[in-house]
């Protein structure tokens, strides 16, 4: 289903889908919400009375790799302890003492209320109000990231309270309050908003002066009154983030093909740099996400002291990533996947014996290959050239604390990344 | 930007003679407390060792745990590779983790991938290593901060009034009622303690008493 946002074919509005609880997941990044705005359609019900069960091609060699990877995801560290615990929003604490956490629309690497935002204090906020701090987005989860934060007064207000829409709003756009952070997210979901666009937009449209550094209330309202009805200013702030820029006159712009950047900065880890650059839907933090080339066998050998062993690395990530992609899967399984031998290949059993195939982790390697070169095609045809895989210009100009870290990969260097 | 300032010497003696906070939370509101050691609370060390010898000798961690559960430790906002290379200086920042998520997460780990992130990754640049009595900020990170949290605030850390103040005002009714709190051996109520820890930006000396574990030590109560 689309709100108000993609019905307006907002460039930030995206597609929700109910979780088993009736409350709203969002399929966010890219503006989808506009496509089946454009088309008209506002939402897609199926009913699944009667529909067949799902059949499979060898029931007991899919029961047994499916022990072994559950096994897996419940006895990694990640997977198993950080994420049901802390939710996403672990992550926050950690990228902000290694001066990656983007704070004031990318002018520093470390935001001074990092502990306001943290997952820890986050599932300390949820136990004491009475909600959950673990949580499962969809039918037979079993990592559980999710969570339900509860207001002051111990009500609802909403869930799958994300490390990217928590860091976006809260040191991005310098917003302490976890409690407004929380009703952003609601309302995000109410209109329809991709929760990691939406904010990078408002902290360009904050570097501009058009709301003032950390104003929560006046985010809330521009979200509902604005953006939500789509008044002229909301107009211009649901075009995105390198609308507004445009429009507002900021040089300060963190887009890669005209998609906000998100929750790490790529000065400070620059692998991540790389797949913001390249990824075929503009800067995507989940395209490059730590699955274990190795196994895959898409990587080989890469010297990690030079910077060709960046651009591969990212590269093998894309790949693996795709692939694991391609099956429907949670992107977490990433985390036992990179660490527990058996853990992908039992991936691997899994779709063999659901469909009768006899895939090879060579085979999955090629998929992924075949997806990424499938859409750099696309992007080609459509116009693009190898001058859209650049960061913005700021990056290469202005260092970033605490360590004066610059990103400093040529474009030719970029450009290698294509190269298989 | 994040600036924490660092206690003097004379800060330290002054909160150890004069402004000592005891809190005494049930064993089931301990976790809400321990989350003030995210913030990062400065502790007394003995400067001039390896990060190693640091967090074996001086913090008491067993060797086990800091090679299966802290997998992520910065120095100084660096991310550290070489537990031994790395040397603890007075005025020193440290952080302690699990293994994150991500690339990032797998980024920040030791046994990681540690070259993506080369340009910030914490080396030893000078063979420097006066060996004395000194002070250390000290973060710690989920799994680590529930673990470990609760005996580095039972022996003591050192915060100032109102950064104290500002992290206690965010929790709520229910933990006050089973929290007694102790001032330079006087009992006294929340809201008296954050009047006098806002108001003034001298240090303090803060330790936790687990409740059921040492009633008698609390006589103020």
């Amino acid at each position: 289903m689309v709100g108000p946002a993609g019905e307006m074919k907002m460039l930030i509005s995206n597609i929700s889908v109910k979780d088993p609880d009736g409350k709203l997941r969002s399929g966010g990044r890219g503006g989808l919400g506009a496509v089946m705005g454009s088309k008209k359609v506002k939402f897609i019900s199926i009913d699944s009375e009667g529909a067949p069960l799902v059949t499979l091609a060898d029931p007991e060699k899919f029961k047994v790799a499916a022990k072994t990877f559950a096994n897996a995801l419940m006895t990694h560290p990640v997977s198993g302890q950080g994420l049901p615990s802390y939710g996403t929003a672990v992550l926050v604490n950690v990228l902000n003492e290694a001066g990656g956490l983007p704070t004031r629309n990318f002018t520093y690497g470390q935001f001074k209320a990092h502990d306001k935002i943290s997952g820890e204090t986050i599932r300390d906020t949820i136990i004491a109000r009475g909600g959950k701090p673990k949580h499962g987005c969809h039918a037979g989860c079993i990592i559980q990231c999710s969570q339900v934060y509860m207001d002051k007064d111990g009500k609802y207000k909403t869930s799958g309270f994300e490390y990217e829409t928590i860091w976006a709003l809260g040191a991005n756009c310098c917003i302490e309050d976890l409690d407004e952070i929380a009703e952003c997210d609601s309302i995000m979901d109410d209109i329809g908003v991709d929760s990691i666009e939406t904010p990078v937009m408002f902290a360009v449209a904050m570097e501009a002066g058009v709301i003032k550094w950390g104003d929560g209330k006046e985010v809330v309202r521009c979200l509902r009154e604005e953006i939500g009805k789509g008044t002229p200013l909301g107009r211009v702030l649901g075009a995105g983030t390198g609308f507004v820029g445009k429009a507002f006159g900021v040089t300060r712009v963190p887009v890669v093909k005209n998609q906000g950047i998100p929750a790490y900065d790529p000065r400070s880890v620059k692998g991540i740099g790389i797949t913001y650059a390249t990824s075929t839907m503009g800067a995507d933090h989940t395209a490059g996400y730590s699955v274990a080339t190795n196994i895959l066998k898409v990587g080989g050998y890469v010297d990690p002291l030079k910077k060709e062993g960046q651009v591969e690395l990212s590269r093998n990530l894309q790949i693996a990533t795709a692939a694991i992609d391609s099956t429907g899967m949670c992107l977490f399984i990433a985390f036992p996947a990179l660490d527990i031998p058996e853990c992908l290949p039992a991936v691997v059993d899994m779709l063999n014996a659901r469909f009768g195939i006899a895939l090879t982790g060579d085979d999955v390697g090629n998929l992924g290959k075949y997806v990424l070169k499938t859409e750099h095609q696309f992007n080609l045809d459509a116009g693009m050239t190898n001058k859209d895989d650049r960061l913005p210009e700021f990056f290469e100009l202005e260092s970033v604390a605490p360590h004066n870290a610059v990103w400093d990969f040529k474009p030719e260097e970029i450009d290698a990344f294509w190269n298989f | 930007m994040e600036l924490l300032t660092k206690p003097t010497r004379v800060d330290l003696a002054a909160a150890d003679a004069s402004s000592v906070l005891v809190l005494a939370p049930a064993a089931e509101a301990v976790p809400r407390l321990v989350v003030l050691l995210s913030r990062g609370c400065f502790v007394r060390c003995t400067t001039g060792m390896s990060l190693r010898g640091l967090l074996l000798d001086q913090f008491r961690i067993s060797p086990v745990y800091l090679e299966r559960e802290i997998k992520i430790v910065f120095l100084d906002s660096s991310p550290v590779d070489d537990l031994d290379a790395a040397i603890v200086r007075d005025g020193a920042r440290i952080a302690l983790s699990a293994a994150m998520p991500g690339l990032a997460g797998a980024a920040m780990r030791r046994d990681g991938l540690g070259w993506v992130r080369a340009s910030i990754t914490h080396h030893e640049t000078s063979a420097d290593r006066p060996v004395a009595e000194g002070v250390m900020l000290l973060k710690l990170f989920n799994q680590v901060m529930e673990e470990l949290g609760p005996g580095f605030l039972s022996r003591g850390v050192y915060v100032q009034g109102p950064m104290l103040a500002d992290f206690l005002q965010g929790l709520d009714a229910r933990f006050w009622q089973r929290c007694p709190i102790g001032f330079n051996g006087v009992a006294l109520g929340p809201e008296a303690l954050a009047e006098r820890l806002s108001g003034d930006p001298a240090w303090l000396r803060l330790t936790m008493h687990l409740e059921a574990s040492n009633p008698e030590a609390y006589p103020w109560r």
